[in-house]
């Protein structure tokens, strides 16, 4: 059974629908990611499930028990849900110092002081905070304050956590390390985590299943890899990597294949779920890593001849800017390239036709 | 669910019991003004008839007039005035700015009655000032008890409320509009016109609108400079009215006060509105620091000067005068200062109990009773913090009520109140009454107060405390009340100033144990107790200024 279920949740605020109805289900051991862009309702959905927000609809079961359900006029308060909620700006008591904000909510329980103080420890030891359990959280660096904000909210033991871009106040290479830390210490505790985040590239690495949000609906959701390989829809493609994207006009269709006339070229590609019809406009995406860039020439089928415009060097790989009559394309590639044109390979595999 | 529908009833039940606190004064006056004979007259019946009587006095439409003068008089000298000291001390090069930023609204916290003191004892017809200029310079040019002297001394004095709002949305001007305007070439004259003039006008109307509002307020400067010549306004022909028939006149004083409200309340709705578009002005915060100021040059000085003249006349002036005449035994044309110096006035002073106990109560008032007031502003604060519903606004709008209520006219409504209510009838001889009429004057203040501290809560720390386990009381007491500490002790000692400023409020309670300095003095001065006055006076202010002095010490903003 799962330990988090929301179902067809739907929440209306300052007269805007904003969750349209939303459902997820979260077992133990399982982190999924609330993906989406800026405003599509991720915070509005997490704190509807603590209960911060107030719903109009829907069903929120925690660890069985109904916690909300809009047509029964069932609506635990928040303190009641026993959930643990790590806030974006961690929202760290300012009063308080560090042993004193995770001790705050053993204290609630009437749990003894001695008791309290061994499980803080623990508690602060697990999370390589030990030795600052006497500070104010102003006296802390980022990384010590989000790791004291999840301290406080996992001392109490909930199954069920909720962490509202825990990543994104850290600076890019903090946010690696978090990263891990945080993936790790979900699956030893053993806990059920629903975690908000605009960052694909995190998504991707810590969950083990990511619901995309778009304008209050799920628009896909799905294993990372099925995000990542198989979008339904041109916004998922768009939204998960980085891609290239090119108008052109639908050809042909049969057994989820399809082709698109670009200027000259006509490309084959895989018909993605919903397509435009015949002889309509359509969109082909090809993510940057599909793109081949073909030694020698060849005008092979789904070959186009473009210019190399400029070229960026990333590090780890290449990015080179090509272009032609009705088509821009970037592509990674290991190496520089000379300057002209190129043929670059876009195998019909890769190229998704929406 | 079930702590939450706790929590919502306990917070009605605040803001039905703060609105009773508030309607119940407003509603007996209405009543009161219907009935031919005071409320606890069997006889008295449900009539017109004291509308009728009041709008029939001549007396009342002067002093309509006069009121409705006073308060365009003393507009037109206190907004430009202000305005300028505000634009001297924001963005110009004035020297001596520092020093003059905490004086600028001293005025602000002396009580009018005080000042008014001041005046009389220097320039007043036997004052020092006078007096002297007599002996060298023959007869003076001014008269004090003048109708232009209350409009200018009351212009004056109340130029610091426009600094306050003009010098504040002056300094959350972005420098980069200005800075833009200079890029496209224009000089820094045109500027000023151009640019910042029309950002600021929305706090200079509102701060219009206040000084206006005010003026149907002030009680204590009519009451001292213009009753000597028959001069009344609406508030202190209310005060002349408690015995006009022989017996008590409540209906006819209540008819006033329906009058007073009935002006002042749309006043403070207009500036409620216009704060809300001042305070949109004023949300342009630019990041960038002002580093240019317009360079005065040979004005420097000059401009230096106006500023030290104006508070030396407005302040230091009076102030010193009250201080020189409470150290004489007596005053006059011919009397030599040397011979007449003297400690008696003090040592007296403690002999008399009515004003050692008027010191000890006005003492317990402004510190046990704000702190009282506190608490009491900020359990209402609470019970609307974070909560839509319409109680919260219906409570906004409760709130405002009192501010239409002078002090004068809210002391009076709180003893027939007290007169009304047979269960709270034998404390209307007590401190308590007085500090409940204070309370209700203060509301819609001491409550900004405290709401603005709480504005400064994240909401998410208190979220914190809830998904962690604590219920809506429990996450106050724990987390937003001692997040707003600071500002629940910098707004007490506010209230603190406020209180021993006061002296209005208290004039009709005014009994044996419930005496304090300021309804004391009034009484005092209208027996011609020049001596006693005069110290209490220097009490008074000595009071104010160590608790100013220790607000500024611990860094508490002036303004809420
Ligand atoms: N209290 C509120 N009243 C009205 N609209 C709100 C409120 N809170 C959030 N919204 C709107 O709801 C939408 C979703 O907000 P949010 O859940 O914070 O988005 P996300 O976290 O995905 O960026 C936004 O368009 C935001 O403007
Ligand atoms: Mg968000």
């Amino acid at each position: 059974m799962a330990d988090l279920a929301v179902d067809d949740l739907r929440i209306r605020l300052g007269g805007n629908e904003i969750l349209k109805g939303v459902s997820l289900t979260l077992r133990r051991g399982e982190v999924a990611a609330l993906l989406g862009p800026s405003g599509s309702g991720k915070t509005t959905l997490l704190r509807a499930v603590a209960g911060l927000e107030q719903p109009y609809a829907g069903t929120i079961t925690v660890g069985g028990t109904t916690v909300f359900e809009g047509a029964a006029g069932i609506n635990q308060p928040t303190e009641a849900r026993g959930l643990g909620f790590v806030f974006q700006s961690y929202a760290l008591w300012p009063h308080r110092t560090v042993a004193e904000n995770v001790a705050y909510s053993l204290k609630l329980r009437g749990i003894a002081p001695d008791v309290q103080r061994d499980t803080v420890q623990k508690t602060l030891d697990s999370l390589g905070l030990g030795k600052l359990g006497h500070r104010f959280p102003h006296e802390l660096s980022g990384g010590q304050q989000q790791r004291v904000a999840i301290a406080r909210a996992l001392v109490y033991g909930p199954t069920v956590v909720l962490l509202d871009e825990p990543l994104s106040n850290l600076d890019a290479k903090l946010r690696e390390e978090a990263r891990a830390f945080l993936k790790e210490l979900i699956e030893r505790e053993n806990l059920a985590a629903l975690m908000v985040t605009h960052d694909q590239s995190e998504a991707l690495a810590i969950a083990n299943r990511i619901l995309l949000l778009n304008g209050g609906v799920v628009e896909q959701a799905g294993t990372p890899q099925e995000m990542y390989n198989a979008p339904e829809t041109l916004f998922v493609a768009e939204f998960m990597g980085s891609n290239n994207h090119i108008e052109g006009q639908i050809m042909g269709m049969s057994d989820g294949r399809a082709s698109i006339r670009i200027g000259d070229h006509l490309l084959d590609g895989q018909a993605r779920c919903a397509p435009a019809k015949v002889g309509q406009a359509g969109s082909a995406v090809i993510r940057l890593e599909g793109v081949h860039v073909a030694d020698g020439a060849n005008g092979g089928q789904n070959h186009v001849k473009l210019d190399l415009v400029t070229s960026m060097f990333l590090g780890h790989t290449w990015e080179h800017l090509f272009r032609g009559p009705g088509m821009t394309i970037r592509a990674h590639h290991d190496g520089p390239l000379s300057s002209g044109a190129h043929w670059l390979h876009l195998p019909a595999d890769r190229v998704w036709i929406f | 669910m079930s702590t939450a529908v706790a929590g919502t009833s306990t917070r009605r039940i605040v803001i039905a019991v703060t609105a009773l606190f508030v309607l119940a004064p407003i509603l007996l006056i209405t009543y009161q003004s219907f009935l031919t004979a005071p409320f606890f007259d069997p006889k008295a019946q449900l009539s017109l008839w004291a509308y009728e009587f009041v709008f029939r006095e001549p007396d009342f439409w002067r002093a309509l007039g006069t009121t409705a003068m006073l308060a365009v008089g003393m507009t037109a000298i206190s907004v430009p005035l202000g305005a300028l000291l505000a634009f001297l001390m924001t963005r110009t090069d004035m020297p001596g700015r520092n020093v003059l930023e905490p004086l600028l609204l001293v005025p602000i916290f002396l009580s009018p009655l005080v000042l008014a003191f001041g005046y009389v004892v220097t320039i007043g017809p036997v004052g020092f000032v006078t007096v002297w200029w007599k002996q060298y310079l023959g007869n003076p040019v001014w008269d004090i008890y003048s109708f232009s002297s209350l409009v200018v001394i009351a212009g004056l004095t109340h130029a610091p409320h426009v600094y306050l709002y003009a010098s504040s949305a002056l300094r959350s001007l972005p420098g980069d509009l200005e800075e833009a305007a200079r890029v496209t070439g224009a000089k820094p004259g045109r500027v000023a016109m151009d640019v910042s003039l029309p950002m600021i006008t929305p706090a200079l109307l509102f701060s219009g609108v206040l000084i206006f509002f005010l003026g149907f307020e002030v009680f204590g400067l009519p009451l001292i400079l213009g009753d000597p010549q028959g001069l009344l306004v609406l508030s202190t022909y209310l005060y002349k009215l408690t015995n006009k028939l022989g017996v008590p006149s409540y209906q006819l004083m209540a008819v006033v006060v329906m009058v007073i409200i009935a002006v002042a309340l749309p006043l403070v709705f207009v500036q409620r509105l216009l704060l809300r578009t001042a305070q949109r002005f004023i949300a342009v915060r630019g990041k960038a620091v002002r580093t240019n100021l317009v360079a005065l040059r040979a004005w420097r000085w000059p401009a230096f000067l106006l500023i030290a003249g104006w508070f030396a006349g407005t302040v230091m002036l009076p102030m010193m005068g009250l201080v020189l005449r409470s150290f004489v035994s007596s005053w006059g044309l011919g009397i030599n200062l040397i011979d007449v110096l003297t400690l008696d006035n003090y040592i007296e002073l403690f002999d008399d109990s009515e004003v050692v106990s008027a010191i000890i109560n006005t003492l317990a008032i402004a510190t046990i009773g704000g702190a009282l007031s506190i608490g009491c502003y900020t359990v209402i604060a609470l019970a609307q913090h974070r909560w839509t519903s319409a109680w919260v606004r219906f409570a906004d709008y409760i709130v405002m009520l009192p501010r239409a209520m002078p002090g004068i006219v809210a002391g009076l409504a709180i003893f027939w109140v007290f007169l009304f209510t047979k269960p709270l009838a034998p404390l209307r001889t007590t401190l308590f009454a007085v500090w409940v009429a204070y309370t209700l004057v203060w509301l819609a203040y001491g409550l900004r107060l405290v709401q603005s501290a709480l504005l400064q809560v994240a909401p998410e720390l208190e979220e914190a405390a809830r998904v962690t386990g604590a219920g809506l009381g429990r996450a106050m007491r724990d987390v937003t009340i001692p997040l707003i500490k600071h500002g629940m002790l910098a707004a007490w000692l506010l209230i603190l100033l406020i209180f021993v400023r006061e002296y209005s409020t208290a004039v009709y309670l005014l009994g044996p144990g419930t005496e304090v300095i300021g309804s004391l003095v009034v009484s005092r001065w209208g027996g011609g107790a020049i001596d006693i006055v005069t110290c209490l006076s220097c009490i008074n202010v000595a009071l104010i200024s160590l608790g100013l002095l220790v607000a500024l010490r611990l860094g508490v903003k002036l303004h809420g």
